[in-house]
């Protein structure tokens, strides 16, 4: 069994969990559509979609340049940019940056990217206390659980999960309100902004033409983290950066209205580079740490496209795979299809290739993708280059090309239909097979696989025929 | 500047339950912001060193209310003034650009606009001018774009569009999580 399968075996268990999931991403599906909806009666929706593809393809065309001109750009304001060609480099980078501090304490707005990097763990050792500060973030990290999806992180767990998780570990008394909840979440975690040394995010778009990060967010929490603590560093993707602020604007208008269908977060934070003289806060320092960790390995091909993706989730939420399960059935940080997409090309093809299993290619996530990458179609290009590769045994590639030859001419496909009809005939009750070989042991376990039927289509053509032209 | 483009800002910023007192003087503005101070018993403010609030008097007129007004003053201390900001009822700043089609408030930190004003306090109250006032997100950028060509691009840009909120325990709307669970905007 792989290990997809094992992960999706215990997921189908947690009841509650999906039951949470699932509540939550047809919600956010739900409301993402009504604005995408407004947006197309205001005649924009396409041509947003446009042109935020446009302006991402031509920095990922010209990438090279694009981050060459933010390390400048951001240089010259005083800060400091590193290139991190592996998430090992990155996390070395953040905890020396750390260390040289003398920091005990760091503060983290929500960023998948410190996520992809396994950052926390490597803080901890270092001596430094890393502390979530997104409300949604926070809750997992206490519950000891990487975030199920990339925009609600905890949003497979019931308010009562979260009751009995802060009275356990903050030693709150129980509370089942969402709002006395988030008053713990903001009273803890004000003492932790006003104390750290430093502040560590990621970043939703990078502008080189001025070395800034821009951060959504609702909760304040990503303006505390970049504007409390005395250093700054953002770990971000190097597929986040566009050339220039012209080329903001369409990523403003849509990741949120994408993302929560909101038609703004509360919170859009723009960073150009340290403290300036005069100012009274802000960072006094300032480090961007841009990641590779194989991203770089899509430039330049077919698959260069799906760097496009700005972390809406939207592929997430309308995905029927998703919905079922949540994240944690991809054992990935990225999940949903546009994890299942990535994670292979990004980490390694062998060692990520049953994730595609995670995929029926309905095709719903390429609808619903913001930025317009071919997922699916995506999806289905590397399930060719599995079942080509030695991924598939030789087993399942003789069966399947045993299938085609027969299912290839009519005289052959006639005789399968045939022997399929008397070999199940013993195994048949009310036109249902009672025992399911081999691949249809999985498929039946909850549902009843319908017998060949006694007369095919093919035998009754003749008749048929003459009532449809008597 | 057109009503409907007030009207619509008002809409927007209503959906936000953020309220907009539309004032006409100098003396109405320092009435709104001193009744809301009232009304919430707000004793001390941390606020912008900022042009407009002098202009119209309102820190003096504040003090005279009884209320500890702190100005956020280039030379002020930063580790006295963050504890100021932490512990006061509400923060005051201007506004360098409002937008009437999404609520959203554009501040721009630099000298004696510092960024915990309008961040933690539980209070957010905005003073804006009405040839601020812009009509979508596309005018807002098209000035920043217009910064970033002058070199002027701030060392951050903060765009607000209500007060904090989350929705991360059962996708629940709540208020108040880190930044300012309240916000209002005056527009002179």
């Amino acid at each position: 069994m792989s290990a997809m399968r094992d992960r999706v075996q215990r997921q189908l268990e947690k009841v509650s969990q999906r039951t949470a999931v699932a509540k939550a991403t047809r919600h956010h599906y739900h409301t993402r559509r009504k604005q995408w909806a407004k947006m197309a009666e205001d005649g924009r929706l396409q041509s947003l979609r446009d042109w935020v593809r446009d302006v991402k393809n031509q920095a990922l065309n010209n990438n090279d340049q694009v981050l060459a001109q933010f390390k400048a750009s951001l240089e010259a304001r005083g800060g400091h940019v590193h290139f991190a060609a592996t998430a090992e480099d990155a996390v070395r980078q953040v905890v020396e940056i750390a260390t040289a501090h003398g920091a005990r304490l760091a503060v983290k707005a929500k960023s998948m990217a410190s996520e992809e990097i396994h950052l926390n763990p490597a803080l901890e050792k270092a001596g430094i206390e890393p502390v979530e500060t997104d409300l949604g973030e926070y809750i997992v990290q206490l519950a000891g659980q990487p975030p199920v999806h990339i925009v609600g992180p905890a949003l497979h767990m019931t308010r009562y999960d979260v009751a009995e998780l802060f009275e356990e570990k903050l030693g709150e008394p129980m509370s089942t309100d969402p709002e006395a909840l988030t008053a713990v979440a903001r009273r803890v975690l004000r003492e932790k902004f006003l104390q750290a040394d430093i502040g560590i995010t990621g970043g939703n778009a990078g502008i080189a033409e001025t070395g800034t990060v821009v951060l959504f967010t609702n909760e304040g929490n990503g303006r505390m983290v970049t504007s409390l603590p005395r250093v700054m560093v953002t770990v971000i993707g190097l597929e986040k950066m566009v050339a220039t602020w012209a080329d903001f604007e369409p990523i403003l208008t849509l990741l949120p209205r994408s993302a929560t269908g909101q038609n703004s977060t509360v919170y859009v934070s723009a960073i150009t580079g340290p403290r300036r003289p005069g100012e009274i806060d802000g960072p006094e320092e300032l480090h961007v740490i841009v990641l590779d960790a194989g991203r770089s390995k899509l430039l330049g091909t077919k698959y260069q496209d799906a760097l496009r993706c700005f972390r809406c989730g939207a592929c997430l939420n309308c995905c029927p795979v998703f919905r079922q399960l949540g994240g944690h059935a991809y054992g990935t940080t990225y999940g949903g299809p546009i994890g299942v997409t990535i994670t292979p090309l990004m980490k390694g093809f062998m060692e990520h290739a049953d994730l595609l299993d995670a995929c029926s290619l309905c095709g719903a996530c390429t609808e619903a993708c913001a930025v317009q990458v071919p997922l699916h179609h995506f999806i289905r290009d590397q399930k060719e280059e599995r079942a080509q590769s030695a991924y598939t045994s030789g087993m399942e590639r003789f069966l399947f090309r045993a299938w085609s030859w027969a299912w290839s001419s009519p005289g052959r496909y006639r005789l399968v239909a045939r022997l399929a009809k008397w070999l199940s005939r013993p195994f048949t009750k009310n036109g249902y097979l009672t025992w399911h070989p081999g691949p249809l042991g999985a498929w039946g376990a909850g549902r009843e696989f319908p017998a060949p039927a006694a007369r095919s289509l093919r035998d009754r053509w003749e008749e048929l025929e003459r009532e449809v032209n008597p | 500047m057109s009503d409907l483009l007030i009207q619509q800002f008002e809409a927007a910023l209503k959906d936000l339950v953020t309220p907009l007192v539309t004032v006409e003087s100098p003396a109405e503005a320092v009435a709104a912001v001193l009744d809301a101070l009232h009304r919430r018993e707000v004793t001390e403010v941390v606020a912008w060193a900022d042009p407009l609030l002098d202009a119209i008097g309102l820190p003096g007129a504040a003090r005279q209310a009884g209320v500890a007004w702190v100005a956020a003053t280039p030379d002020a201390d930063p580790t006295e003034l963050r504890a100021t900001a932490a512990r006061a009822g509400a923060g005051v700043t201007g506004a360098d650009f409002a937008v009437a089609e999404t609520g959203t408030l554009a501040l721009l930190s630099g000298p004696g606009k510092p960024r915990m004003v309008s961040l933690l306090p539980p209070l957010h109250i905005a003073v804006v001018r009405r040839e601020r006032l812009l009509a979508n997100q596309a005018a807002l950028c098209k000035e920043l774009v217009r910064l970033a060509a002058a070199g002027e691009t701030p060392s951050s840009v903060n765009l607000i569009t209500g007060p904090s909120r989350t929705a991360d325990i059962e996708h629940i709307l709540v208020r108040k999580v880190h930044g300012p669970g309240e916000l209002l905007v005056i527009l002179m």
